[in-house]
């Protein structure tokens, strides 16, 4: 794969029946993708222009689509109720704190203190916007847990004498529908297969390898529909082993492999594919049919004009930590609703500074909003726009997905196209 | 801007070994010129036709005390208040004498403010009566002294009277017992202001009047606190003026600020001491505030050139943590900022003029920033007087009283030699919490940055002043980015004050030593004990001396105390792994004296020692002697037991107290005590203080020093087996053997203690207070070891005397100290440590090393041409104004610098000095030799020298062997010539990059012989990235968090916080790392 036409190319497997059309669409995270239109990251400078960006660009659409005068944070009149709009900047007193470590005079390697969680009763919410920044007294102490650090929202409320803004009403930015999908009754069903945080040389690992290649010969329609495979990151064990697996696999069904936490890649979001020199055999072979795309993490593509977008979870499991949010699917409901990859980047994930754009401002609605590595599986219908009756099948539902981590529960899953029915699949 | 000018350097607070503490004015600064006020008056130089009446009455709406609900009414109620400081003036009756008033500022329980005038009282003075003097001789006296009184006292041009009359009264002093002859005959003489105390009693003295010299008594107790001491007030207590003995003046709003202003006779004054319901405290109110100049580039601000432009207030009441009005004043526009007044000016006198407006409607009792005494005031005076804002210098209480300031200089054997600036400020007391830091706390280093890191946990946003000279010249938006900073500089002084309890403290300090709040802070140790020695003395119908030089007993001129000092047990240092237990003489000088009874009024004159009865009194050690208490009690030891007995009630009502703000009252209040228990002590020993007695001190240390030896000598007799194996001025040291468990040894302790307290005399207590386990014994002063009181867990790591708090040290000391002590003692693993410095020792060797470990850095205090001898920071600074002058430090800054390696060989340290920014980004070696020599190796060799044979062989051996050097990207002498070529990153040979493409290899990071270790090679270079990457993410989002915005840039300049250097370090080494990353070609 040499150039940015063959991304794009429609491909047709020749042991399957169905067309699948497969497009990658990770030219916005990688630039170290062939199709990668992001630039080389500037160190040198700062993480506030990325902020201000997503500030910006945020705002806007609040602004397009919301009926209320925004005022700036610095002009609120004092007892008038008004909007802001502004970045949510929560300060929490057990967040684990890189000075801490550094002023303790020890040069020991101090124990790092994880918690599963760091919100604690004393955390205060802030809101700014480039005029300044002020704290937020919510009607209910709960509230402040479903907010993180890094969304950007609109609050209704009152600024007081005492300097506090006591908020009546928060909305979280408007996401627009995805768009529809051609569908009709007789399409033959496909399947995208999901499998995160699988270590190569565990025996179950094998068990996927052989279910998927059809050598187990068991639920060989479901196999035989198979159009593509997803690693959503953290593909463990010895590395020759990682690349015999990968071509083996990649032989027989197209794969997605974004990298993860633990993969041999950078760490900060987004995260660059996995590099030729570490897949040598893998790579090696000419891969015009998209057999083996080295992705992005986060990763966006089509199949059969399906949106999916995920990551490989650590925007799900960090919101996790920040709020008193538990479930990985009410994470990934929360991250679409504030339309936003991952809102605590850079708060307390590793993220790239920027200067033009916040590449992680969700911009278009996925059908499928995945991530991986999660404690297990779930799956949830979210129809966006409320309450009302809706079908489905309706444009206006996205189907999120929580890929569990494969060590952990031996399961992958496997999702049914244009239906998007997903069910596990233990090993 | 807390710029900390003045800041003394902890070096200049050690090393006095002089018990001395006095105060000496030197200089009146002549800074504030004349300036007419009346005519400015007029003026209006406000804008419109605004007068300070007016802006006065705005700010009265914002922040103004409640009113007066219902006029005092003197005739039915009582007036109540907690005062808070006093003062005095001369003023002219009607009858053209001169006389003294004191005012009295304080706060009724309802918060309003009080100026109470108390009239009446005469200062007066002692001298000693000649024997035989007649009537008639007194009436010489008076009148010769009254016609040399009128022709020396300038000030006293009108035509009344000096001298208000001589008294002859029988009294004793209270320097030396004397058998037989009680009391004597002296002459209490009046006048009619304070400054003729001091004219007359030099007269006296001096043989002037009818030729003869007299022994003066009392002269130079300050006026105020004469008046104190003769009404029974007590600092900070509460004054009380029953119903129809005092006046509400009518036209209080001619004379003061303050609400009430009464007038009363001295007489009738009813002081309450501070005890019981006249613990609390009225709510006082407290004014915290930070200035921001305009500085230029490169220049410190002077006030004769450079803007004050920005002004933050934080107002908050006494008892509440958080601030009840927050202002900001400002120069050019502001964007507005959420719960905080903004008040923009155009002018800058108008600045200034509103600001002290806003000063006065507010009316605070309490003064706070930090550093505003050495900083912001003088600057706002001075600016003042530079812009001819005659209205500005009038911040007191007194309308028409000029705010004026001098420089004192003061020298203490605890606080150093420093020069400060005092206020006149009438009525509010100026508590700058940097000298109540510097006080109360040793630390590395006084910067508001370091004390609110140390307090507070908290790192403090530094923006260095050619930064703000940008912010101010920028729009509205950057001056509120300002003015946040600024606001914030204001409000940390006001935490620090809560969390440190300080005003609590030092208020009840004022109780307890009687001595004005003011006081405290602005005068040395010594006030407090001339205070209370008054107080005893004049109770007890005794008169204090007023010394000569080379008077009195026990004096050696100025050459300090020679009496022998409290020795030590020699320590036996080694490391001790079994459980040595500590036991304290409790409070041992106070004890020492009130067991002995000695005073200067039990003194015994050798020459009187044969007419006393052998059974009266006794001789100390060192052969002084001091009669029984059944002779006479000393007035230190009542004085020390009536301590003694507060404290203990203290604590027990602490106890039960409820209130969780009383129990920090009365915990301020044991603590108060305890101070001035041991000021006492240190009172008697000062050779240059107020009424040294050497035989008093001496014989304290004397007594000192036998009862440790005595103690070392009963418990090795006591418990064969133990050992004493150091022993301190107050505390013994001892091992029980070896295989005591710590349990054991802290019952052993607990019984000794008992049993040896029992052959001291009263009220000498040993006490069993902590075991360390295990124990690192240095040398003297110098040890270590984990502290336990109980057997379950260790309460802390306790080490004295060690060097981890010295700040001319790099921070690599004191972690590589800290890190070994934690292995040596939580840990146990000797080995472990010896390993942990070798590890250390060779990653210096190898530049692995975090830079902003081995930044040491140093104010520039003068000129650098002033400095005599070659320092470093002052080179450097050299070098770098060469370099650019614009941003090189300036006056006052502070010099942060690695040393680097030299060109040569014979290159002094002091010229390798480099800028660690520069150094960071053009990769200069470090000079790690110098590091492991001058720095690392001598505290290191002293602890391991108690741990291992040959503690020298940390710094040589194979470990030291690999040296790595960073490559300089510019520089001097050879590399500037050198040609940078390709470098293969695994073998570092060079690289023909059109080979390698010839030959059709992708990348150029390896030569073709390293590739098949391409795979390896590039991993370690990912890894590497994304750990750059993580610390990256870290630290620029701590800054963004201690800075409080997200959107806008980090410009902290903050060299003393520890990522500073790290966080740029980042930067470079993930720009780099990226293009090593790029090197193995794309990543398809």
């Amino acid at each position: 794969m040499t150039n940015k036409s063959s991304l794009d190319e429609e491909a047709e497997p020749s042991h399957r029946s169905a067309k699948t059309t497969y497009q990658n669409l990770d030219q916005e995270w990688g630039f170290a993708t062939p199709t990668g239109t992001m630039e080389h990251v500037n160190y040198m400078q700062q993480y506030s222009q990325l902020y201000f960006c997503r500030l910006v660009e945020m705002r806007n659409s609040f602004e397009r689509a919301c009926h209320f005068d925004r005022i700036p944070v610095s002009q609120l009149p004092s007892g008038q109720v008004s909007w802001v709009v502004g970045i949510i900047f929560k300060q929490m007193p057990m967040k684990p704190t890189v000075l801490k470590s550094y002023a303790d005079d020890i040069m020991l390697p101090v124990p790092e203190l994880r918690l599963l969680n760091y919100t604690s009763d004393s955390d205060r919410v802030f809101v700014e916007d480039e005029s300044g920044r002020i704290e937020c007294i919510f009607t209910s102490a709960d509230h402040k847990h479903e907010l993180v650090t890094g969304m950007v929202v609109a609050l209704q409320g009152t600024a007081r004498e005492d300097g506090y803004f006591y908020v009546d009403l928060e909305q979280l930015p408007p996401v627009c529908a995805p768009v529809p999908r051609p569908w009709s009754e007789n399409t033959k069903t496909q399947y995208v297969c999901f499998v995160s945080g699988i270590n190569v040389s565990a025996p179950a690992a094998q068990l996927f390898l052989d279910y998927v290649t059809g050598c187990m010969r068991v639920d060989l329609d479901r196999v035989r529909s198979l159009t593509r495979i997803v690693i959503a990151g953290n593909l463990r064990g010895d590395r020759k082993l990682i690349d015999a697996y990968l071509t083996t696999l990649a032989s027989r069904v197209p794969v997605d492999l974004m990298p993860g936490a633990e993969d041999p890649a950078n760490a900060a979001f987004p995260q660059q594919p996995w590099h030729r020199i570490l897949l040598p055999q893998a790579t090696a072979v000419n891969d015009s049919a998209n057999r083996l795309v080295r992705c992005s993490n986060p990763h966006a593509f089509t199949v059969n004009h399906c949106l999916f977008l995920g990551t490989s979870g650590q925007n799900v499991e960090n919101i996790c930590r920040f709020s008193r949010i538990t479930s990985s699917l009410d994470a990934l409901e929360r991250l679409l609703e504030s339309g936003h990859l991952a809102p605590t980047a850079p708060d307390t994930i590793a993220c790239t500074p920027q200067a033009e754009r916040d590449p992680l401002v969700l911009r278009q609605t996925p059908h499928v909003f995945f991530a991986g590595n999660t404690d297990g599986f779930g799956c949830r219908k979210l129809i966006l726009g409320g309450s009302e009756a809706q079908t489905e099948n309706s444009s206006r539902t996205v189907t999120l997905l929580s890929i569990p981590r494969f060590e952990l529960r031996e399961t992958a899953v496997l999702l049914a196209l244009p239906e998007l029915v997903a069910v596990p699949l233990h090993f | 801007m807390s710029l900390e000018r003045y800041s003394p350097e902890p070096e200049d607070l050690e090393g006095l070994a002089d018990e001395a503490d006095f105060e000496a004015d030197y200089e009146e600064v002549p800074s504030l010129p004349e300036v007419e006020t009346e005519s400015e008056l007029t003026a209006a130089a406000l804008s419109g036709a605004e007068t300070d009446e007016q802006s006065i009455q705005f700010f009265r709406q914002l922040c103004g005390r409640a009113d007066v609900a219902s006029r005092v009414r003197a005739d039915s109620e009582a007036l109540i208040i907690n005062q808070v400081t006093c003062d005095s003036i001369v003023e002219r009756d009607r009858n053209g004498d001169s006389r003294a008033t004191v005012r009295i500022y304080g706060v009724t329980p309802a918060a309003q403010s009080v100026l109470l005038r108390v009239h009446g009282f005469t200062p007066y003075f002692y001298v000693a009566a000649p024997r035989g003097l007649t009537e008639d001789g007194v009436r010489d006296i008076t009148n010769e002294l009254e016609h040399k009184c009128r022709s020396m006292a300038r000030s006293l041009e009108s035509s009344g009277r000096c001298i208000v009359g001589i008294e002859r009264i029988q009294r004793r002093s209270v320097l030396y017992y004397k058998p037989g002859d009680d009391e004597n005959e002296f002459l209490r003489i009046s006048v009619c202001t304070p400054e003729l105390v001091r004219v007359a009693a030099g007269l006296l003295s001096q043989g002037s009047v009818t030729g003869r010299v007299f022994d003066v008594f009392e002269s130079s107790v300050d006026f105020v606190l004469r008046f104190m001491i003769d009404v029974k007030m007590m600092g900070c207590s509460w004054v009380e003026v029953p119903v129809g003995s005092y006046e509400i003046a009518l036209s209080s709003a001619d004379t003061s600020h303050t609400q009430i202003v009464a007038d009363t006779d001295w007489r009738a004054l009813v002081c309450h001491p501070p005890t019981g319901e006249w613990l609390r405290t009225a709510p006082l109110r407290i004014l915290s505030l930070d200035i921001e100049c305009a500085g230029r580039k490169g220049v410190f601000p002077e006030p004769e050139k450079d803007s004050v432009i920005q002004i933050a207030c934080h107002l908050a009441e006494y008892g509440k943590p958080e601030p009840f009005v927050r202002a900001i004043f400002t120069l050019g526009s502001c964007a507005p900022i959420a719960g905080v007044h903004v008040f923009s000016m155009t002018r800058e006198h108008e600045l200034l003029q509103t600001f002290r407006n806003f000063l006065i409607a507010s009316d605070p009792d309490i003064l706070t920033g930090y550093n505003i005494v050495n900083f912001d005031l003088p600057y706002l005076l001075n600016r003042a007087a530079a812009l001819c804002a005659g209205r500005f210098p009038f911040l007191g209480r007194i309308r028409r009283a000029r705010t004026t300031m001098r420089r004192t200089r003061m020298s203490s054997s605890a606080f150093g030699t420093h020069e400060s600036m005092t206020f006149a400020i009438e009525g509010r007391v100026v508590m700058d919490m940097m000298q109540v830091i510097i006080r109360d706390h040793k630390l590395r280093s006084y910067s508001l940055n370091s004390v609110s890191s140390e307090f507070l946990g908290e790192q403090k946003e530094d923006v260095h002043y050619s930064i703000i000279t940008d912010l101010q010249a920028g729009n509205e938006h950057t001056r509120r980015r300002l003015a946040v900073y600024c606001l914030k500089d204001a409000y940390l002084p006001l935490r620090l004050m809560d969390k440190l309890m300080s005003l609590t403290n030092y208020m009840e300090l004022a109780r307890v030593t009687g001595v004005p709040l003011d006081w405290l802070l602005s005068r040395g140790h010594m006030v407090k004990v001339v205070s209370l020695l008054h107080r005893k003395a004049s109770h007890a119908g005794l008169l204090i001396p007023d010394l000569r030089r080379s008077d009195g007993p026990g004096r050696s001129g100025d050459s300090g105390p020679q009496y022998e000092g409290a020795t030590v047990i020699e320590p036996k240092k080694g490391f001790y792994r079994s459980p040595i237990a500590t036991m304290d003489f409790a409070s041992l000088y106070p004890s020492i004296m009130m067991a002995h009874n000695l005073c200067y009024s039990t003194l015994v004159h050798e020459s009187d020692v044969p007419r006393l009865n052998p059974d009266d009194y006794i001789r100390t050690p060192l052969g002084h002697c001091f009669v029984k208490p059944h002779v006479r009690k000393g007035i230190l030891s009542e004085m020390l037991e009536e301590f003694l007995a507060s404290r203990k009630t203290a604590k027990k009502d602490m106890q039960n107290a409820t209130d969780p703000f009383l129990r920090e009252v009365l915990n301020g209040r044991q603590l108060a005590l305890k101070i001035s228990a041991n000021a006492v002590y240190g009172f008697t020993g000062a050779s240059v203080g107020k009424l040294p007695c050497m035989e008093i001190s001496a014989s304290v240390t004397a007594y000192g020093r036998d009862m440790i030896e005595l103690t070392r000598k009963s418990i090795e007799q006591l418990y064969p087996g133990s050992e004493v194996i150091y022993g301190d001025t107050d505390s013994v040291m001892v091992k029980f053997g070896e295989h005591a468990s710590l349990e054991q040894v802290m019952t052993l302790g607990r019984e000794a203690a008992k049993q040896l307290t029992g052959t001291f005399p009263q009220p000498v207590r040993l006490e069993f207070e902590k075991v360390y386990y295990p124990y690192l014994l240095i040398s003297k002063k110098r040890y270590a070891g984990l502290y336990w009181t109980n057997p379950e867990r260790h309460d802390k790591m306790d080490c004295k005397g060690i060097e981890s708090v010295r700040r001319d040290n790099c921070r690599l000391v004191a972690n590589v100290v800290n890190t070994v002590l934690q292995k040596l003692l939580i840990e146990q693993d000797v080995d472990g440590a010896i390993e942990f410095v070798k590890k250390v020792v060779s990653d210096l060797l190898q530049n692995r090393i975090d830079l902003s470990l081995l930044v040491v850095s140093k104010t520039l205090t003068r000129a650098t041409s002033d400095y005599e001898a070659k320092q470093a920071h002052v080179f450097l600074v050299e070098k770098l104004r060469k370099r650019d002058s614009g941003s090189a430090p300036s006056l006052g800054d502070r010099v942060p610098y690695v040393i680097i390696r030299g060109a040569t060989k014979n290159e002094k340290a002091y010229t390798r000095a480099e800028d660690p920014i520069y150094v960071l980004e053009n990769s200069i070696p470090i000079d790690a030799n110098y590091y492991l020599e001058n720095m690392l190796r001598k505290p290191l060799e002293r602890i391991f020298s108690a741990v291992m044979k040959r503690p020298e062989t940390l710094f040589t051996g194979a470990h030291t062997r690999s040296i790595q050097v960073a490559t300089p990207r510019t520089g001097s002498g050879i590399m500037k010539f050198a040609k940078f070529r390709l470098q293969c990153i695994r073998c570092r040979a060079g690289i023909n990059d059109a080979e390698l493409q010839r030959r059709g290899l992708k990348g150029n990071a390896l030569c073709e012989h390293c590739r098949p270790f391409e795979s390896e090679t590039f991993l370690r270079s990912l890894k590497q990235t994304a750990e750059l990457e993580r610390q990256y993410n870290a630290l620029w989002t701590q800054c963004q968090e201690c800075m409080g915005s997200c959107v806008q840039d980090v410009l902290c300049s903050n060299g003393d916080c520890p990522i500073f250097y790290r966080r740029r370090k980042v930067q470079k080494d993930l720009s780099e790392s990226q293009a090593t990353l790029g090197r193995f070609g794309e990543t398809w």
